[in-house]
């Protein structure tokens, strides 16, 4: 008997088969054309590092020490070393079978992530932020340091006052190098008071056109209201009982290279005992391959487990398209935070969904971040408010939206939480107890598993 | 009845054999190994609606490569609910349930290649060679 005259295949032939073959069929080369187009948004994957024709700036990060080739400069993280380099197709080939992660810098420019919104939506006041992040006000961060690497901070503002004292309690500039060929910083315990330092940054000013610690952009003032606002103008932070350490690595443009945020985690990196910092956040990232190996996704893993470092980074406002997760925020160690909208308690529409390119799940936390109510600079007019007045709530406050702004709520909550378990148990809590803690009490948006859209869910602050 | 289930699984197949290709176009740019992958389990779908069947030892290569589609078919179904638990569009609810079609038609392949292997030789001459589906 032939195949086709098989009685088991003859039962096979029937005609609905067919039918529904051809229709789905058919349905798919209609409807997946549109689709396709999706493609430009997506993060390309190709077989790293990008290589191009003759030398070129590559950044090899390493713990073996390379001697060959042109190095142009290295920053030190213990035993880890970031060498920016210039290498030919056949050297980069070598050297990457030695080094954790060799990255081309092209098209990778890094920049701040705000979106100016208009008022004419819903106005968010932080009153109604707690009410999505806070249980109550029994633990205010105090005794935590973050550091908030950023575009500097507006430190004359009145809510940066905690009963007459600064909240600062240093600001260190990666753009000016002091006589002592250390960046310039303040400390206003030791330097003097920050009317001081204004008069400093005014001739400083007057000589290069640009501040040393001062906001310029306005987004570093607004992320670190988010957090440490004291509510004298109105409206309290997330945290209120932390002390900051500011990092000004992003120009008025809220833009900087790879080089200057190296140097700015270099500098957090020698500095993290002598000012106990203990959480750092990063609203900040840049898009590119997501697979966690490029100089500053290593670095930030190597820094959690060797200090104890809690690195927030955000997940970037690329669009709610699936592997947008931005540089740093897609590091092993790094807890990735997208934004939803309290207001409606939807995800917002610019968040960036995970997963990585290795299909590793992020973010891991989604925070509030759409029209959220934070300090402005009031000492100088900032970038922001030049380009977006409408943004602009009043005097002393601005309203933005972003994953920038929903990246320092989750800061708030770690701060909240780490203040607890030492209160509880006087001991540092680790990366991996204060996680599990976030995701315990977490508002947990799907019920059953960690997402790539919003991780665990929402970070409530603890009771 | 069985013919109903059949019926409804080759709908089903066809359903998944859709989704599978349609997301390996969408996937392609991203991630190329996941790509093979939903390729792979398109096949297998295919596969079931041509009627292709394996006998002898193939059979256990077989049960491992329903395993894989069981896997991705699962991987599909939480993709699909993800997005749904979000947007609840029709579209994303239409994702999910040909994850849970791979899942559920890989279940019943699995079934089959056991049972192919259980079943007695009815010959003593068969009995040599590998043993046959009936």
């Amino acid at each position: 008997m032939k195949y086709w005259q098989r009685k088991s295949r003859q039962k096979r032939e029937n005609p609905l088969y067919k039918l529904v073959f051809l229709l789905t069929v058919l349905t798919l080369l209609s409807s997946s054309l549109p689709l396709v187009t999706r493609v430009e948004y997506t993060t390309l994957y190709t077989n790293f590092p990008l290589l191009s024709s003759g030398e070129s700036v590559y950044y090899v990060t390493s713990k073996v020490k390379i001697s060959q080739g042109n190095i142009l400069k290295v920053w030190h993280f213990g035993k880890i070393k970031v060498y920016k380099m210039m290498l030919d197709t056949k050297e980069v080939i070598e050297i990457s079978k030695i080094a954790l992660g060799v990255f081309s810098p092209e098209k990778h420019k890094i920049s701040v992530m705000d979106k100016p919104y208009t008022l004419f939506s819903t106005t968010l006041t932080q009153e109604d932020l707690k009410q999505y992040h806070r249980k109550t006000s029994k633990y205010l961060g105090n005794g935590t340091t973050v550091c908030i690497i950023d575009t500097g901070i507006d430190f004359l503002h009145p809510d940066f006052f905690r009963n007459d004292k600064s909240v600062v309690s240093c600001m260190v500039s990666m753009y000016f190098i002091s006589n002592s060929n250390t960046y310039l910083t303040w400390i206003p315990e030791v330097n003097g008071s920050l009317e001081d330092a204004w008069e400093l940054e005014q001739d400083i000013y007057k000589t290069y056109g640009m501040y040393a610690w001062m906001d310029e952009n306005g987004h570093g003032t607004h992320v670190a209201g988010i957090i440490a606002s004291q509510g004298n103008m109105g409206f309290v932070g997330l945290a209120p009982g932390v002390d900051l350490v500011i990092v000004k690595a992003f120009d008025k443009l809220g833009v900087a290279g790879l080089d200057i945020v190296l140097e700015a985690l270099e500098w957090v990196y020698n500095n993290t005992a002598r000012y106990k910092i203990r959480i750092v956040n990063i609203s900040w990232g840049s898009r590119g391959d997501n697979r966690g190996i490029d100089p500053l996704s290593l670095v930030i893993d190597y820094m959690t487990d060797k200090l104890g470092l809690i690195f927030v980074c955000a997940m970037g406002n690329s669009g709610n398209v699936p592997f947008t997760v931005n540089i740093p925020a897609c590091a092993r160690r790094a807890v990735a935070v997208g934004a939803f909208d309290p207001a409606n308690r939807k995800i917002a529409e610019f968040s960036s969904f995970g997963t990585t390119v290795d299909l590793r799940i992020k973010p891991d936390f989604v925070g509030a971040g759409v029209n959220i109510i934070s300090c402005k600079p009031v000492t100088i007019r900032s970038y922001i408010e030049e380009m977006y007045p409408q943004v602009v709530y009043n005097n002393y406050y601005m309203v933005l939206s972003g994953t920038s702004m929903a990246t320092p709520c989750v800061v708030s909550v770690y701060a909240s939480y780490i203040q607890k378990l030492l209160t509880e148990t006087n001991t540092k809590p680790s990366y991996t107890t204060l996680y599990n803690e976030l995701v315990k009490n977490s508002e947990h948006i799907n019920r059953y598993y960690k997402d790539f859209i919003s991780g665990w869910g929402i970070p409530l602050i603890c009771d | 009845m069985m013919n109903i289930f059949r019926t409804l699984k080759y709908i089903g197949n066809a359903f998944a054999f859709t989704t599978l290709v349609y997301l390996a176009f969408t996937f392609y740019p991203v991630n190329v190994p996941l790509v093979i992958l939903f390729i792979l389990v398109a096949y297998d779908q295919l596969e079931d609606l041509l009627g292709v069947k394996v006998s002898g030892l193939l059979v256990y290569a077989d049960i491992f490569y329903e395993l894989i589609c069981f896997g991705i078919g699962a991987m599909i179904a939480m993709f699909g609910y993800t997005y749904y638990n979000y947007f609840y569009a029709p579209f994303h609810l239409a994702i999910m349930l040909s994850g849970i079609t791979i899942m559920l038609t890989s279940l019943w392949d699995i079934r089959e290649d056991i049972v192919s292997r259980s079943v007695k030789p009815k010959s003593k001459s068969l009995e040599k060679c590998f043993w046959v589906r009936e």
